[in-house]
């Protein structure tokens, strides 16, 4: 039973990671740690590897890895893409695929079932009713097929109602901002300090400093072709700010 | 060996009246001169006619646990179906009912009038009503294998609603042949007079064991003005089977017939039930699954014909493809001219699972009248992405939970329409065989 | 006879007899126009990466007509062809026939506004890389036969293909299509699609037979095929409307129109 508690002591370590694409290496010496109740972020110009990054902690295929991924100090490196949902590591994708003949309700049913989740099918309802409901889906998407048709907004939408139902123990946001309007981008921000005061750690992958006006992370990493080339705390985020990712990489 | 005395003594046997007989060695007469079709995707050169037992007014069925075949055993086993069950043995339909409750069925439709009895039965108690319906909706010389299904047909219902009587319960060959079941050559007829309502339903989700390995059967509905006719079928005939029926329907005003069917078992099959919009207004919905597992060539369609103004039709396809199974739609939509205003909608879709996996998709498309009219129709082929398998994998759920999962949700459409006993041994059965082949 | 008259550089093309041989060297991009006046042949040779927009107008006046069009591309050649039939001769036969190499492009845009009775036959055969795009708009004057046949056969994996064609057949016309994309056993990532759109108008007849037979699973195939006339209830709604009949058919026609001429107009971009 994946439980994402306050008092967990849980960590999700990135260790010196190198990961290639064939013969192309796309990351170096990534190293990271997300504690519980943690808000990580994850900043970069477009194709500096944050997506790669995400992939490859959910155990993606298509890559080669070497280093350590280790949740709660035991590594996770040889498991299955269930095997970590299971395990407590949720990914809301950068671009959530469309799969039309399956119906969002019945989808997550064999989700929350797989990941050990029990519940009667009544109280599952009203379970996925109100997180849709929580992230501003109205009723209308409980039946839809998932992701079918489903504007940029609405699959990001999607993906943290998805979250919130499964309870894992560590998230990985890719761009969850984007195509949200404002006030949506407000709502996300306020689901996302609840998990992480539930206990979640979470790792908020963006390439737009604004949505860090409403969060306080406890660090901040920059990267660039690959590498992490700058973390810190929230004193970063102004001098990204005013010059852009370009003031931390001098290859740019 | 398929000659006139076998025909004559078939029909001396049934005690059937003179008509009836002509009609037979008409049938043979021109089988014999009629050579295979050439059209087709699967071979049907190892079909040997005259090896096959035509004459047998007790169905061939496996008597014993020992003589099923193998893979066949495995299946039961996988369903859970006890090795003492005879009916699954026998070939019976999937349910059993209580002698109280059949009883009290047959008389309240008895009481309003309707018939319902086998085909043998009704050309001798019912003759001038058979006389008039037989061999008018599919007529003889239809194809190669309604020649010979007239020649040998037996077995099969007659089903009569006199005007205006709703049937609210759904008709079911079990009503009258628990032990009797002659799969390969029955000749139903189901009969709507004007507005009356019906539901039929026949087959079995389970695989059933048939030594006959030929059938041919014919079915025959009239649905008058005003009539709404329901004709659900799932069969899962074992492999060695070559399925190859002919079933139409020709409707009349404002009518409505709905063919709903699951073809998941035999070697070959070629299937493509048809109805004639004969009557302004009238509508018709074709549902069909098709599972083309290993070794299986599997054809199925539909065809419409709009004959009259203000028509409609609906064709829902959805076809699985497993191992090296070959599935193929063959389609037909005609739009005759002075049927005015007539919409028609088809969309097919193929799940290509297996590696070796094929489809194909014919849709003839013939519009002769287009004023008013629309015809769309969609088709898709392939298989489930594996973005798609990612994403379900990301929320823990297993590769093969997540390909059930889709392919459940693929058939959801029709399997909803189909009767609930079927649908649930369907989906198990369409599980147990994708179990066997993921990858 | 010779086949018609070109413009451009002359020393890509040469005609010998009534076939002209166009020779595109490798690295080279090249625009050329034809005109089309009398039956012979059209060979094009594109060299690796070079680079061909094909304009041709067919004006023929001839009884019988046929164009016989065959492109040749090597690897990372792209071709984009317009050829647009204005002819008025009785019966028109077009053939057209794109082989491609590796990661090599082609784009075959046909307008056909002819008169009588045209024949296309149009066959593309994909290899890995590469694309095959095919619009024809069947815009024929009244009475006409169009008889059309577009198969995209998928050669090796990773190729991608779509054929799309949008016409309108009137009183009297005649449309009979048939396509046929095929994947054969063993292929992968691959993406094909057809899709019709025929308006018609009362008087007219289409017949539509699209293929699909694909016999290897890693592969996105759709099709779709739609034979509409405006519906009762779509007349009404536009003439209550005060939109005249006879304007209501233009205006669903000129969408049609418009909406193929823009996937035209995005070949260019290529």
């Amino acid at each position: 039973m994946v439980d994402g508690g306050i008092m967990s002591k849980e960590k999700l370590e990135v260790k010196n990671l190198d990961v290639y694409v064939g013969k192309k290496q796309v990351l170096y010496g990534i190293s990271l740690e997300i504690g519980a109740g943690e808000i990580h972020v994850l900043m970069g110009p477009n194709g500096s590897g944050k997506s790669t990054l995400a992939n490859v902690i959910m155990g993606l295929p298509g890559y080669s890895v070497k280093g350590k991924l280790l949740l709660s100090s035991k590594d996770f490196s040889k498991m299955s893409i269930p095997e970590r949902a299971r395990a407590g590591i949720f990914l809301a994708f950068q671009n959530s695929p469309e799969i039309d003949s399956v119906k969002n309700v019945n989808f997550m049913r064999q989700a929350s079932l797989s990941c050990g989740k029990n519940v009667e099918a009544s109280q599952f309802k009203r379970e996925f009713e109100e997180a849709l409901n929580r992230v501003g889906l109205n009723a209308e998407f409980y039946d839809r097929p998932v992701n079918f048709g489903f504007s940029g907004g609405e699959k990001k939408k999607n993906e943290l109602a998805q979250l919130i139902i499964l309870n894992p123990k560590f998230a990985i946001l890719d761009e969850i901002d984007s195509g949200l309007d404002v006030d949506s981008i407000k709502r996300a921000v306020n689901i996302v300090k609840a998990l992480a005061a539930e206990g979640k750690g979470i790792l908020l992958i963006t390439h737009s400093p604004l949505l860090l006006k409403y969060l306080t992370p406890k660090r901040i990493y920059v990267m660039s072709n690959g590498r992490i080339v700058k973390h810190g705390g929230s004193e970063i985020l102004s001098k990204i700010e005013r010059e852009g990712f370009t003031a931390f990489d001098k290859r740019m | 060996m398929l000659n006139k005395d076998l025909v004559v003594e078939i029909s001396k046997s049934k005690k059937e009246p003179e008509w009836m007989l002509q009609i037979r060695l008409r049938a043979l007469e021109l089988f014999l001169k009629t050579p295979l079709p050439t059209w087709q995707i699967p071979s049907l050169k190892d079909l040997d006619f005259d090896s096959i037992s035509y004459f047998n007014p007790q169905n061939i069925r496996a008597t014993s646990w020992e003589e099923l075949p193998s893979d066949l055993k495995r299946v039961y086993k996988k369903m859970g179906l006890p090795e003492a069950e005879q009916r699954w043995l026998g070939g019976t339909i999937a349910q059993y009912q209580s002698e109280g409750i059949y009883a009290k069925l047959k008389e309240e439709w008895q009481r309003k009038g309707v018939i319902f009895c086998s085909l043998d039965d009704a050309v001798k108690k019912y003759p001038e009503l058979v006389r008039k319906h037989f061999a008018n909706v599919v007529p003889v010389d239809d194809n190669k294998f309604t020649l010979l299904h007239y020649a040998v047909w037996s077995g099969g219902s007659f089903l009569y609603v006199p005007r205006g009587v709703e049937v609210n319960f759904p008709m079911q060959t079990y009503f009258f042949m628990k032990d009797k079941r002659e799969g390969q050559f029955e000749h139903t007829i189901i009969i709507a007079e004007e507005g009356a309502s019906v539901q039929y339903i026949e087959g079995c989700s389970a695989p059933v064991y048939d030594a006959n390995s030929l059938h041919s059967a014919v079915v025959e509905v009239y649905a008058k003005d005003n009539g709404k006719v329901r004709y659900s079928t799932v069969q899962n005939w074992s492999k060695n089977v070559y399925n190859l029926n002919t079933k139409r329907a020709i409707i009349g005003k404002n009518a409505l017939m709905e063919w709903v069917g699951g073809s998941l078992g035999a070697k070959v099959s070629m299937l493509y039930p048809s109805t004639v919009l004969a009557g302004e207004g009238a509508c018709a919905s074709h549902l069909t699954i098709t599972l083309a597992s290993k070794g299986t060539v599997k054809e199925g369609g539909a065809k419409v014909i709009h004959l009259a103004p203000h028509t409609r039709s609906t064709i829902i396809s959805k076809s699985i493809c497993i191992g090296d199974g070959h599935g193929v739609y063959r389609g037909l939509v005609k739009i005759a001219k002075g049927a005015y205003d007539s919409v028609s909608n088809a969309r097919c879709d193929s799940l290509l699972i297996g590696r070796h996996a094929k489809s194909d998709t014919f849709p003839h498309s013939d519009i002769q009248e287009t004023k008013g009219t629309s015809f769309t129709h969609e088709a898709s082929a392939g298989r489930i992405s594996e973005k798609q398998l990612e994403y379900m994998m990301s929320r823990g759920i297993r590769e093969q939970d997540a390909m059930m999962l889709y392919v459940s949700g693929f058939i959801t459409p029709i399997l909803k329409e189909i009767p609930l006993e079927y649908a649930i041994e369907l989906n198990r059965f369409i599980q147990i065989e994708m179990e066997g082949s993921i990858g | 006879m010779r086949i018609g008259y070109f413009t451009g550089k002359a020393e890509y093309a040469d005609f010998i007899g009534n076939e002209l041989l166009i020779n595109i060297p490798r690295d080279k991009q090249v625009i050329l126009t034809l005109i089309t006046l009398y039956s012979g042949r059209v060979r094009i040779n594109l060299g690796a990466n070079s680079r061909l927009l094909l304009s041709a107008i067919d004006m023929s006046k001839e009884e019988n007509h046929s164009i016989d069009m065959n492109v040749d591309l090597s690897k990372n050649a792209k071709c984009i062809t317009t050829f647009n039939f204005k002819g008025e001769s009785t019966e028109t036969k077009y053939a057209f026939s794109a082989n491609t190499a590796r990661n090599s492009h082609i784009a075959l845009n046909t307008i056909m506004g002819h008169k009588g009775k045209f024949t296309g036959v149009i066959s593309t055969k994909i290899r890995s890389g590469a694309h095959s795009l095919v619009n024809c708009l069947i815009a024929p004057l009244s009475g006409s036969t169009t008889n059309l046949n577009i198969s995209a056969d998928h050669m090796e994996s990773n190729s991608s293909n779509s054929i799309e064609l949008a016409g309108y057949a009137k009183k009297g016309d005649r449309v009979d299509f048939e396509g046929k994309i095929y994947v054969p056993k063993g292929l992968k990532d691959v993406e094909t699609r057809m899709n019709g759109r025929f308006l018609s108008v009362e008087g007219a007849s289409v017949h539509a037979l699209p293929i699909l037979s694909i016999y290897s699973r890693d592969v996105r195939a759709s099709h779709g095929i739609s034979v509409a006339n405006l519906s009762i209830d779509e007349l009404n709604y536009m003439q209550s409307r005060g939109i005249a009949l006879e304007d209501a058919y233009a205006i669903a026609e000129q969408g049609l129109l418009s909406s193929m001429l823009n996937k035209m107009a995005k070949t260019f971009e290529l």
